[in-house]
């Protein structure tokens, strides 16, 4: 049975919390789209990772089973704090990659995409990075560390990361120094000039520190959320493809093939030389956070998609057993339909128009 | 102790000169790396000091299917992104491990490595021939040779099994191969500009 099965739940009971916990301060850190696009992009992404992501565990089975040279004790919980601290180093790896080369930015994107920093915000996960993530974990297979092993320092490397996503901590003392928490976090999902391409790690803030992209959060400069080229939209599926359209359209746009291709490998912010220059600095001042008018009956049925499609990913994680492929990639399709669907009807003009009745 | 074991440290040691060079293409430098692994694993197993059999046929089967192109794309293309430029070398490399791992790994087709690596070395035969650089393309013909008896399980009447010719051919071929001294000077400023990250 999936671990998310239990996590979800957990997962929704911290952001009540949090939300509580804001309004008995007085600050306001939710924000209703925001909220439910976050919500459904990582519904989304479960319904989407149960058929990549079976690709992503088939694969690491296969090495570990072919190039896997030492067996190892599973009763021996060193076995499992070493796969978790191996693991952990290998995450800060795909995380730098997914930041640091375009095509997999495109896939990492969609977690940055929103303009404010909740817990809600851990829940935008992709729902493309099965195809380039497993890669990275090959070291562990070679090392033998069974599937079931690599699994569960996965899911508690994921989890740990959910509650790292808020305004609502400060900084947490000497954690600090090893740790990867809020207030550090904080500073990578920040699109201000000290933010970028800082602080990767998943559990641990000294690989960071390592490889010296570890940065504190400033008191004088709060970090501004959200990414320098925003989506500006609610659209789960438009969120998550997005910027794969872009870098074709560029890749098509710009001439020779040495700058098409870096179109797809280069850092995001890399320009071709006949492109217009693009200013480094980020302008706090000049921010304007994406919002668009939220009608009451579109509220209303939003909430209700968003209720709902968790109920459904509830029921999909417990009976995907009994499911067979070609179900399971119709249920997928469907949900990704769905969301789709909503993510346009927010930004429809006649949805737009009635909020101005 | 097997022979292999004295034909893959040859190798470790010509392939560990060769990444060690600073003037030779990152291409080729990171090509060399890959074998040094390879061969400095397969002296580990042949020798019994410390086999990771599984681990040697790993790094056989990255040079196979990621260092052989790598090799080729140095010599056919000098001037390419990925022959210059430390990023793409790697990103090559990455892109190249992810298609063995599937056809080699999942898909088991070893075959198709090898034919890889023999169309590798037979790409920079034609291009030493037409440059006419007979050093390195009598150095490349040897490396194909080793291949290709490797390949079809050629041995040497009992005193060299095919691996040690394998070994002993991308030896001499490398040798030839580095000792070109025909590399381009690098101008040491990077083709490849980070510009303005996204967030």
């Amino acid at each position: 049975m999936s671990p998310y099965l239990f996590a979800i739940p957990v997962f929704f009971l911290l952001i009540a919390i949090e939300l509580w916990v804001a309004h008995r301060r007085g600050v306001q850190v939710y924000r209703f789209q925001d909220t439910l696009t976050s919500m459904n992009i990582g519904t989304m992404s479960q319904f989407v990772n149960t058929i990549g992501g079976a690709i992503s565990v088939a694969m690491y089975a296969i090495l570990v089973e072919r190039f896997g040279a030492f067996t190892w004790d599973t009763s021996n919980p060193l076995t499992w704090v070493l796969a978790l601290v191996l693991y952990d180093f290998f995450y800060y790896w795909v995380h730098r990659s997914g930041h640091e080369i375009n095509i997999l930015w495109a896939a990492h994107v969609v977690h940055h995409s929103s303009e404010e920093f909740n817990m809600s915000t851990a829940m935008r996960q992709s729902s493309t990075g099965f195809y380039f993530r497993w890669v990275f974990y090959t070291p562990l297979a070679l090392l033998g560390f069974p599937l079931k092993v690599f699994l569960t320092v996965a899911v508690i490397d994921l989890v740990y990361q959910f509650w790292v996503h808020t305004r609502l901590i400060g900084r947490l003392g000497f954690l600090e120094l090893f740790l990867v928490t809020p207030s550090n976090h904080r500073v990578h999902h920040g699109q201000n000039d000290y933010c970028i391409d800082k602080n990767y790690g998943g559990i641990f803030s000294i690989w960071d520190r390592m490889f010296g992209t570890y940065a504190d959060e400033r008191a004088d400069e709060e970090p501004m959320y959200g990414v320098r080229k925003p989506l500006q939209s609610w659209n789960p599926v438009w969120g998550n493809v997005q910027h794969y359209f872009a870098i074709v359209a560029r890749a098509r746009a710009t001439a020779g093939w040495r700058n098409k291709l870096m179109c797809f490998f280069a850092g995001p912010g890399w320009q071709p030389p006949q492109a217009p220059p693009v200013s480094a600095h980020f302008e706090a001042d000049k921010f304007v956070r994406f919002a668009t008018p939220a009608p009451q009956v579109m509220r209303r049925v939003a909430l209700a998609v968003t209720v709902v499609g968790s109920l459904l990913l509830m029921y999909f994680l417990f009976a995907q057993k009994g499911f067979t492929p070609v179900q399971r990639f119709s249920f997928s399709g469907a949900m990704v339909l769905v969301y789709g669907t909503l993510g346009y009807a927010w930004l429809h003009p006649r949805v737009q128009g009635k909020a101005h009745v | 102790m097997s022979s292999m074991a004295f034909t893959d440290g040859l190798l470790a040691l010509v392939s560990l000169w060769l990444a060690s060079r600073a003037q030779a293409p990152v291409a080729l430098r990171l090509a060399c790396a890959l074998f040094a692994v390879a061969a400095l694993l397969g002296v580990l197993r042949f020798s019994g000091i410390y086999p990771l059999p599984t681990w040697h046929q790993f790094a056989s089967m990255l040079g196979a299917v990621a260092a052989f192109p790598l090799l080729a794309v140095a010599i056919v293309w000098p001037d390419a992104l990925v022959t210059r430029n430390t990023r793409f070398a790697w990103i090559f490399m990455c892109v190249m491990t992810v298609l063995g791992l599937i056809v080699v790994g999942a898909w088991q087709k070893r075959a198709l490595a090898d034919a890889l690596a023999l169309l590798s070395v037979l790409a920079i035969l034609i291009t030493l021939v037409r440059q006419r650089q007979w050093r390195g393309a009598l150095a490349s013909a040897v490396m194909l040779l080793g291949l290709a008896l490797f390949a079809s399980k050629v041995g040497a009447g009992g005193v060299l099994v095919p691996g040690d010719l394998l070994h002993i051919g991308m030896a001499l071929g490398l040798l030839g191969l580095g000792t070109l001294a025909r590399w381009p000077a690098h101008s040491g400023v990077s083709t490849y500009d980070h510009g303005v990250p996204a967030a």
